[in-house]
């Protein structure tokens, strides 16, 4: 005996939603086992977990809009009638997802984004996946935006571990009105995991990678100094070990490199920083180079081998003496240079005001008294004359033939 | 005689920059050149005598520019003089013990990183400078003393075990200074076997203002019995810092919703110093600290006459550079008017310096080339052993400077193995090179030649592999995309009759397996002939030796040389067993890669055994506070 009823009753579902089906016959598990559900894999996630001593229910949920065709699949006294389903979109729900590329390189993280949009703000939203060691994500949205509608933003990374790795994609599920969960999942893309190739060493990390390199280019002579190499790696395979060509160059006494690794989860996938502290003193004066640091990495996307290089650097060390004298002599020109920029500041600005207001006026008192505020302020005093002005104003700056025939123009203005 | 005896324990710290001497000949030669046209434009020769002024602000600059460009060209150098003294005494060792508060006070970050490990690099310092014969061990403390590790000569056992402690590791939160010190002082003496130094390393935590003055009298009386010398270091900053907290929200250590903060309390623990008659520092990253710490350690040892030599290097490049800056001084306060005129020349002397510095670590070039014309001129002369060794020295020279040095040495080492049909040694130059190039162009040509080496070695599909990948980094590489055909083309051929031996040997089996049915017995389990197997070098049984494989471009500095001659396919036979290397090796690198991966948690280790120390049987996930002990 067997029962396959549900499908007949629906045939149209929204996105989202799943279906049941009940199977059931004198060797229920025994022709359960030989079921061939391949042709409903590619459009149903398949859940078949529920189940009792006489029966299993199967949960179908379907993974994307559109006809879904299903033929006649027997087994035994088992079997699923041959009929057609509509999955119609879900208005409520839009998932924009990105899903990993195809090809995907042993060691490096997958990525999975979903960018849910919910038109009704009130629906709750969140992910699921594999809980395991190899499987980052946040159940709660890394991003989001509330407006009228709801955006929200979830990723999940799978470290590819092997190339046999199997790929779970997660799901996203909406609490809709009625108290019911919608499930949406992610698209299956045919995935190839390629393992790393031959003529590079399994430890050769795969990923995008960025450092920041602080190496002091001034150091005090047996003074403990310290360098800072921040190195980030975006869905990395490992953070490849850089305290051996970090404490790398003559003249210098390497001490106890210390390391500090965070993790995120971000919109871009797992990003690891790794913070290097590496102390040191330069045992005597003079100048060195640190050595180069060199990072060598595949793309995944390009799959081509990537040099991350930081040359070698100069580095001069000076006795601690020498040295602070230098900070003070270097403060002490800053100072001055800061006073010049400022007196100089000053002079531009009682030049425009001056220029300003000689333009805006032709009446002649009125541009000697310009002219003597402008001398006031550029220290020449308050002379009760022209020609004591001029000689004033020429004694400082030089002989301006431009500005004594302006002189001579306002004298005869005033005293004709 | 003895002028000369010194002469010859002169050395020189970097002889090449002894070539920027002839550059004030140059520029000298070009003044003169310049000056006599000059002259010359202005009155013949004769009047030269009336006219020239004696003494030029000109001649005055060149004469002070070119004594302070000799001075700072031979300061570079480095000139220094080996000096060989009779040492008359020495001393014993010390046993210093380090006592240093690991409270979660030592987390605040008035110190860089932060107030432990600030210590740590400075104790590291302290230790790195001991000598041989002198012990170092090192306890632990926050409200109950632990030991590390014992006093051990082995100063990188004891680095190991400094770096291996960290900020609330200890089981017990708080700081008892006193009782720590007290059980420092007290376990020391079964362990010594030199005179004894405390070096205690504390924050202060755990210090009240006010001393309790019979404990104080106690710890002294302790120290005097065991004529310990006690160094207080204290680490950190007399202004006050919030302690951080990652599981805060705030990020800060809160105690009844304050934040908690921490300062250096330097007068008491100058008072305590004085109390124990012990040496006061406050850590510091200045260089003088380490002498400071190392003075009065030194002091504790007994003297011991001894007869060896010392052998000290008196440099004078300082003296040169201070000679060199005082001229440069005095240049800078020539008179003005002149000064324009001189730019030019100080400009040269600007640009001259700058380009001797920056071509200084490249000045091994010119040794090197050399080695590379050998090496080159061998291969030329089909000399192809001793190139692949010229190569491979050239290497080795190269390799600590020039990356395209590198590259080079290593094609030319694998191209000279290949023309020597040694194509498992070609192929490990050419991996080495596939990696150290630097531009795509020669990792495709490194690639190139891997996939020729492999093919060469009828290793199928890894030459594939390398020929796929030339096309990542140089798209229209002919020749590669040719032998690229090629070789799919073998090696669908290789599986093809891979797939076709499984077949008969499976049918062999079969017709094995129903005879020994059909005689019901068993003949002693005697196998094929494996002799009679088809190796994997019998495809390459034509007339002339050659197989499919001599249609591939050889590698490309060959490219125009004459092909290989029929022996090269005798190694056809040892692919399979280079085949079976290379599988091997990269197991070994997994295998290598998968230990180093191994969780080898040595501080959790110690941190159980301090727990167990303190009476915990279980581990303890977080530290356990004391009443009446402040827990930071």
């Amino acid at each position: 005996m067997s029962i396959s009823s549900v499908f007949a009753q629906n045939q149209t579902i929204m996105l989202g939603d799943s279906l049941t089906i009940t199977l059931r016959s004198d060797d229920t598990f025994g022709d359960y086992k030989k079921l061939d559900l391949t042709p409903l894999k590619p459009h149903f996630q398949i859940d078949d977990s529920a189940q009792t001593s006489d029966r299993i229910r199967l949960r179908l949920t379907p993974k994307q809009a559109g006809q879904i065709e299903i033929p006649l699949i027997t087994s035994g006294g088992l079997t699923i009638p041959a009929q057609t389903l509509k999955v119609e979109p879900n208005e409520l729900v839009n998932i924009e997802w990105q899903v990993p590329r195809r090809h995907l390189w042993q060691g490096e993280w997958a990525v999975w984004q979903a960018k849910v949009k919910v038109t009704d703000p009130g629906l709750p939203v969140e992910m699921e996946g594999l809980q395991n060691s190899a499987i980052r994500f946040s159940a709660q949205p890394i991003q989001q935006t509330l407006d009228d509608s709801r955006t929200a933003e979830f990723v999940m990374v799978q470290k590819l571990a092997n190339t046999d790795t199997e790929l779970t994609p997660p799901v996203i599920r909406v609490q809709n009105r009625q108290g019911l969960r919608w499930q949406f999942f992610a698209p299956e893309n045919n995935y190839q995991i390629q393992p790393l190739p031959s003529y590079v060493p399994p430890q050769m990390p795969v990923g995008k990678f960025s450092w920041q390199v602080d190496r002091p280019f001034w150091n005090r002579t047996g003074a403990l100094e310290n360098i800072e190499l921040t190195l980030t790696g975006i869905n990395a395979s490992r953070l490849p070990d850089l305290r051996d060509q970090l404490a790398s160059g003559d003249g210098i006494n390497w001490l106890m490199a210390q390391t500090s690794t965070t993790e995120t989860l971000g919109l871009e996938g797992r990003t690891e920083t790794q913070v290097l502290s590496q102390p040191y003193r330069v045992t005597a004066s003079g100048w060195g180079y640190y050595d180069e640091i060199r990072l060598q990495y595949i793309n995944p996307e390009t799959g081509k081998l990537v040099d991350l290089i930081q040359p070698a650097e100069l580095y001069i060390a000076l006795p601690a003496w020498l040295y602070w004298i230098g900070c003070a002599l270097l403060l002490a020109v800053g100072f001055w240079l800061l006073m010049v920029l400022v007196r100089l500041g000053k002079i531009g600005f009682y030049r425009v005001r001056r220029d300003r207001a000689l333009a805006r006026t032709d009446d002649a008192w009125t541009r000697w008294q310009i002219y003597q505020t402008w001398g006031q302020a550029r220290g020449l005093g308050k002379p009760q004359t022209h020609q004591a002005w001029l000689l004033a104003y020429e004694a400082r700056f030089g002989k301006n033939s431009a500005l004594r025939a302006e002189f001579e123009q306002l004298d005869r203005q005033l005293y004709k | 005689m003895e002028f000369l005896a010194e002469l010859r324990q002169f050395s020189w710290r970097e002889v090449n920059w002894l070539w920027g001497l002839g550059f004030p000949l140059v520029w000298w030669l070009y003044q003169a050149w310049s000056l006599r046209r000059q002259q010359t434009d202005y009155a013949h020769a004769e009047f030269w005598p009336w006219v020239l002024s004696q003494k030029s602000a000109q001649r005055k600059f060149n004469m002070l520019a070119s004594l302070a460009w000799f001075a700072l060209i031979l300061a570079l150098a480095g000139p220094r003089i080996e000096q060989t003294d009779v040492i008359e005494s020495d001393r014993a060792g010390v046993d210093l013990l380090v006592v240093m508060d690991a409270s979660r006070s030592m987390s605040a970050q008035d110190q860089k990183p932060n107030r432990f490990a600030f210590s740590q690099t400075l104790i590291e310092s302290v230790s790195q400078q001991l000598n041989a014969q002198d012990r170092i061990g090192l306890i632990n403390y926050t409200a109950q003393a632990h030991w590390v590790t014992p006093f051990t000569q082995d100063k990188s056992l004891f680095k190991r075990a400094l770096y291996l402690t960290e900020p609330n590791l200890l089981p017990l939160a708080g700081s008892q200074l006193f009782d720590s010190l007290s059980f420092a002082v007290q376990q020391a003496p079964r362990q010594t076997i030199a005179p004894l130094v405390v070096l205690l390393v504390t924050d202060g935590g755990g210090l009240n203002d006010a001393l309790d003055s019979s404990q104080l009298s106690e710890l002294r009386t302790q120290l005097e019995q065991q004529d310990a010398e006690l160094i207080l270091l204290a680490v950190g900053k007399t202004q006050t810092v919030w302690l951080a907290d990652e599981q805060h929200p705030s990020g800060w250590l809160h105690d009844d919703n304050q934040p908690v903060d921490v300062a250096l309390p330097r007068a008491a623990l100058q008072n305590l110093s004085q109390q124990l008659n012990a040496e006061y520092l406050e850590a510091s990253g200045e260089a003088g600290m380490l002498d400071k710490l190392l003075t009065p350690i030194r002091a504790k040892a007994e003297r011991l006459p001894v007869n060896q030599t010392k052998t000290e290097q008196w440099d004078l490049a300082p003296w040169l550079m201070g000679l060199a800056l005082g001229l440069f001084m005095i240049i800078l306060h020539l008179p003005k008017p002149g000064f324009k005129r001189l730019l030019p020349g100080l400009s040269m002397l600007g640009f001259g310096l700058f380009s001797l510095m920056s071509t200084a670590p490249n000045m091994v070039w010119a040794a090197s080339t050399s080695l590379e014309q050998q090496a080159y001129q061998a291969f030329e002369a089909q000399e192809f052993d001793q190139a692949e060794r010229l190569y491979a020295s050239w290497l080795e020279t190269a390799q600590a400077t020039q990356p395209d040095q590198m590259f080079r040495a290593l094609m030319g080492a694998g191209n000279a193995a290949y023309r020597l049909t040694q194509f498992a040694r070609a192929l490990t130059w050419y991996r080495q090179a596939v990696l150290n190039a630097r531009q795509d162009q020669a990792r495709a040509q490194a690639l190139f030649n891997l996939g020729n080496a492999y093919a060469q070695l009828e290793i199928w599909g890894l030459a594939v592999e390398a020929f796929e990948a030339v096309s990542l980094y140089q798209a229209e590489h002919v020749k590669a995309q040719q032998n690229l055909t090629l070789a799919l083309a073998a090696l669908s051929e290789q599986q093809a009759k891979a797939a076709e031996q499984a077949e008969a040997e499976q049918a062999a089996k079969e017709q094995e397996g129903l005879r020994k049915d059909l005689e019901g017995s068993f003949h002693g389990g005697s196998k094929p002939n494996p002799n009679n197997e088809a190796g994997s070098g019998a495809e390459g049984e034509s007339d002339d030796g050659r197989s499919e494989g001599t249609g591939f471009s050889l590698p490309e500095r060959m490219a125009n040389s004459e092909l290989l001659t029929g022996q090269d396919w005798a190694l056809a036979g040892s692919a399979k067993s280079v085949e079976d290397q290379l599988k091997t090796q990269r197991r070994i690198d997994n295998l290598q890669m998968e230990l180093k991966d191994l969780e080898d948690d040595q501080q959790a280790l110690l941190k159980h055994l301090f727990e167990r120390e303190a009476g915990f049987q279980a581990r303890q996930d977080k530290v356990h506070a004391i009443p009446g002990v402040q827990p930071w």
